[in-house]
């Protein structure tokens, strides 16, 4: 047990990942606190507006229990599917493996103290949701002392279950590595098809949700008494023993559904950790590159070498070889952006065809254009905002940042080359959900060509600040490559401030649709201005902080 | 010689011979000293091309830790000089002040007559560098690397393709270009390492630690391309714990103790500051140990 705590120590001192390196001003790490609590604010803001509004109607019919239902459940589903990424990432992906099995410990050990380290950060995004709606609701009902201490077991409890189903669902993908020759590319399948599974996972569960007839959804309404709990918390086992502990009234009820709740999650942690005792080491230990067969080089390889290219030109290829060539990065900077219209396509074919023709009715041909612009405005801030490619392109060269600058390419044409590359990818996840939206929706060229252009503005903005943020909070010190795209605080922070830009733009377009094209004209002459200042800021600045930057 | 007096007539006292060096080479207009009373010396100093010239660098980490103190080094063209000291003393962060990798904290540096804070670019085409760990651009094919690097550094078309299929020959990598760099043994990425610092021909190659995981064989061959080099009239500057090399090697040794240059001249000039016939190995323990 001791070594099994000394792991988890270990662990999490390793990944520890400091706000900024012992160089930079506490000037600049108190402003890097700052913009990630003031672009916390919206989110949290968020979701204790929704629940303040919710509760009243749903407690006028008995039904105030089903935002707890639906809080927990979807945060679940949200931990089981960035938990597919995040275990294959830490349990297989991370180099610290070659390190560890060496060492007198059992499997389990590694496995469960990985597990541990993963949960913690599990929590840390479970605070962003799920705690201030638990939070919210005990107020609004104005719950005892009692319901606290049992929101907060099920604080604890609630990710267990769906990241236990999240690795034994990566153990088993991983457990066919050993056969596989080129280990990186095998990864990098199973990661995508971990995604696909995660979505098959989720159309599965709509398709039995939605195969309720609507008279059957309306007596379980009118019956009350929280009668809906049931119906929205069968995503995961054992959500609805959590969110009945938090709705019983007496104490010692409500504490034996949690005590139900916590063994559920002993039980199936033990089974995880049994399993991976037999089933981990097969795959972790075919982690490590081997060398295949040697490959010298052709005729045609060597003619490639005739043609010369421009620096920016050879330095935006070679990162798209690493890209697509690392597996972290592949799916944390190249697949996350072709997630959203794979998800988009999911939850249509999974709805129904009233969801569908509600949807045309909205985004059709009858809507006018500058609702399109509009709207993929913040869709092309959100999405240039998840791709972590341009807020990780120092951090992912990590100790090897020094090599970059013995080259004699000028700093500028370093990070236009990756800022180049960020902007393609968020492009292309766009033009596929764009293709996939045409299809459903049956759009035509005008409503695409909008929707490209202004997602275009909102992609290239991404891709700047993303660079502008890594610039000034690279993680250039790491072990393992996940580590540089999973713990980058640069990513974080774009993430956080372009989807608050992105869905802020989102709501704007929707709630003042009616003044079309004037806030159409303000708000993409905001961006492009934004684009250009941007842009200026990092051609005059920027060779001047990479100088700066020492490793 | 007396213990304790430099052989230039210095007489400040000092605890042993290393210290009497020190104190010599702490007054700037005493750089390259021990080459003053060399005719040879003098005629360099006027004659010869200087090919990298550290005028006063000083860096200090974190504002505390001095790892450079006010260094005055000149290297000549057409010289293989060995750049020495012990763990710590300065020698990396004087290669990567060089390259550009780290800035000086005060001080000038030029590569052949360029002014690095000033012209970055151009003086970094001089240079081809071989850093101490060769692990880099782990997923890139070993051709394709060194396709990248011939890009980078704008080497024309023609020459590229015969240079890589040359050198490549020479280090037996040739079938083991198709291959990821990651699949390499350490020996392996350090020789396309090498190559890729070679491609576009520099005047100046600087390499850290270069012969540290190279088998014999390819140890032997880089010996005689650094020679090759030379006789080119290019200059190759290198840090190195091998005494045995630097000894068999360098037309000249600079030696470097925290972070201050202690001595810059050839071996036979530092053998006539100690007994005849004395290992540099012993020489070095004796000029390093001022503790």
């Amino acid at each position: 047990m001791n070594k099994y705590v000394s792991l988890i120590r270990t662990l999490l001192i390793n990944s520890y990942t400091p706000l900024a390196s012992g160089k930079a001003s506490r000037f600049k790490v108190l402003a890097l606190l700052a913009l990630v609590v003031i672009s916390l604010i919206p989110w949290i803001t968020m979701v204790v507006m929704l629940i303040s509004k919710l509760y009243a109607p749903m407690a006028a019919i008995g039904q105030e229990g089903v935002i707890l239902g639906l809080g927990c459940a979807l945060s679940s589903l949200m931990i089981f599917f960035f938990g597919i990424f995040y275990v294959i990432n830490v349990f297989y992906f991370a180099q610290d493996i070659d390190l560890l099995l060496p060492l007198p410990l059992k499997p389990w050990h590694i496995m469960g103290a990985k597990f541990a380290v993963t949960l913690l950060f599990e929590y840390l995004t479970q605070l962003l949701i799920l705690a201030p709606l638990l939070i919210t609701y005990g107020v609004m009902s104005q719950a005892g002392v009692n319901y606290y201490f049992l929101a907060a077991v099920v604080f604890l409890m609630l990710p267990i279950v769906p990241l236990v189903l999240a690795a034994l669902l990566a153990m088993m993908l991983m457990s066919l590595l050993p056969i596989a020759r080129n280990k990186d590319a095998f990864r990098i399948w199973a990661g995508s098809l971990g995604l696909f599974l995660a979505l098959g996972f989720n159309f599965i569960l709509q398709k039995s949700f939605g195969k309720m007839k609507p008279e059957e959804i309306i007596a379980l309404l009118q019956s009350g008494k929280n009668s809906m709990v049931q119906l929205v918390t069968r995503l995961f086992p054992g959500i609805h023993w959590g969110v009945a502990a938090l709705l019983q009234k007496g104490a010692l009820a409500g504490w034996g559904y949690a005590v139900l709740f916590m063994l559920l999650a002993v039980v199936i942690l033990t089974a995880l950790l049994l399993l991976g005792n037999r089933f981990y080491f097969r795959g972790a230990m075919g982690g490590s590159e081997s060398q295949g067969a040697k490959r010298g080089v052709n005729t045609t390889d060597m003619e490639k070498l005739k043609t010369s290219q421009s620096p920016f030109r050879a330095l935006f290829l070679k990162e798209w070889l690493v890209l697509i060539r690392t597996p972290a990065y592949f799916m944390n900077c190249v697949l996350v952006n072709f997630m959203w219209p794979l998800i988009f396509l999911f939850a249509v074919l999974s709805g129904s065809s009233d969801q569908l023709t509600q949807l045309r009715a909205f985004l059709g041909e009858n809507t006018p254009v500058e609702l399109f612009i509009l709207l993929a405005l913040g869709v092309g801030l959100l999405t240039g905002g998840m791709n972590g490619t341009s807020a990780t392109g120092l951090s992912r060269e990590g100790a090897q940042f020094y090599f970059s600058k013995t080259l004699p390419a000028d700093y500028r044409v370093q990070i236009n080359a990756k800022m180049a590359i960020a902007f393609a990818l968020s492009f292309c996840g766009f033009v596929a959900l764009v293709v996939a939206l045409a299809w459903m929706l049956k759009l035509g060229f005008v409503p695409v060509a909008v929707a490209l252009a202004g997602a275009s503005l909102g992609n290239m903005l991404a891709a700047q600040t993303g660079m502008l943020f890594d610039i000034h909070f690279p993680k250039l010190v790491w072990d393992n490559e996940y580590k540089a795209v999973k713990q980058s605080w640069s990513l974080i922070l774009n993430m956080l401030v372009c989807s608050g830009l992105g869905i802020g733009t989102i709501l704007l377009a929707i709630h003042y649709r009616e003044m079309g094209w004037t806030l159409v004209l303000l708000l993409t002459s905001a961006l492009i201005a934004a684009n250009a200042v941007l842009h200026r800021i990092l051609q005059t600045s920027a060779p001047r902080w990479l100088g700066r930057i020492e490793v | 010689m007396q213990a304790g007096s430099c052989a230039d007539g210095c007489n400040k006292e000092g605890k042993n011979r290393g210290f009497a060096f020190f104190c010599c080479e702490l007054s700037p207009e005493l750089l390259n000293l021990h080459n003053h009373n060399n005719p040879r010396s003098n005629e360099l100093a006027v004659e010869e091309h200087v090919m990298i010239e550290l005028i006063r660098v000083s860096k200090t980490y974190n504002g505390a830790v001095k790892a450079v103190d006010e260094l005055t080094l000149t290297v000549p063209a057409g010289e293989i000089v060995g750049f020495l000291g012990p763990n710590g003393a300065g020698k990396t962060t004087t290669l990567k002040m060089i390259t550009g990798i780290l800035n000086a904290d005060a001080g000038d540096i030029r590569v052949n007559g360029i002014n690095l804070a000033e012209r970055p670019l151009e003086a970094k085409k001089e240079i081809g560098y071989i850093p101490d760990n060769p692990d880099v651009f782990l997923r890139l094919k070993g051709l394709e690397y060194l396709r990248f690097m011939a890009d980078m550094y704008q080497v024309p078309a023609d020459l590229r393709k015969q240079r890589i299929a040359d050198y490549a020959e020479k280090f037996e990598l040739g079938n083991v270009l198709g291959n990821k760099i990651m699949s390499y043994s350490h020996g392996m990425r350090q020789k396309v390492v090498l190559i890729g610092a070679l491609l576009h021909d520099p005047e100046v190659w600087i390499l850290d630690e270069p012969l540290t995981g190279l088998d014999p064989k390819s140890s032997f061959l880089l010996k005689s391309i650094l020679r090759e080099r030379a006789q080119q009239g290019k200059t190759v500057f290198f840090s190195t714990h091998v005494l045995d090399v630097a000894e068999k090697l360098c037309d000249r040794v600079a030696i470097i103790h925290k972070g201050k240059l202690l001595f810059n001249g050839s071996i036979a000039e530092m053998r006539e500051h100690f007994k005849a016939n004395e290992s540099l190995e012993k020489m070095f323990l004796e000029m390093t140990d001022d503790e």
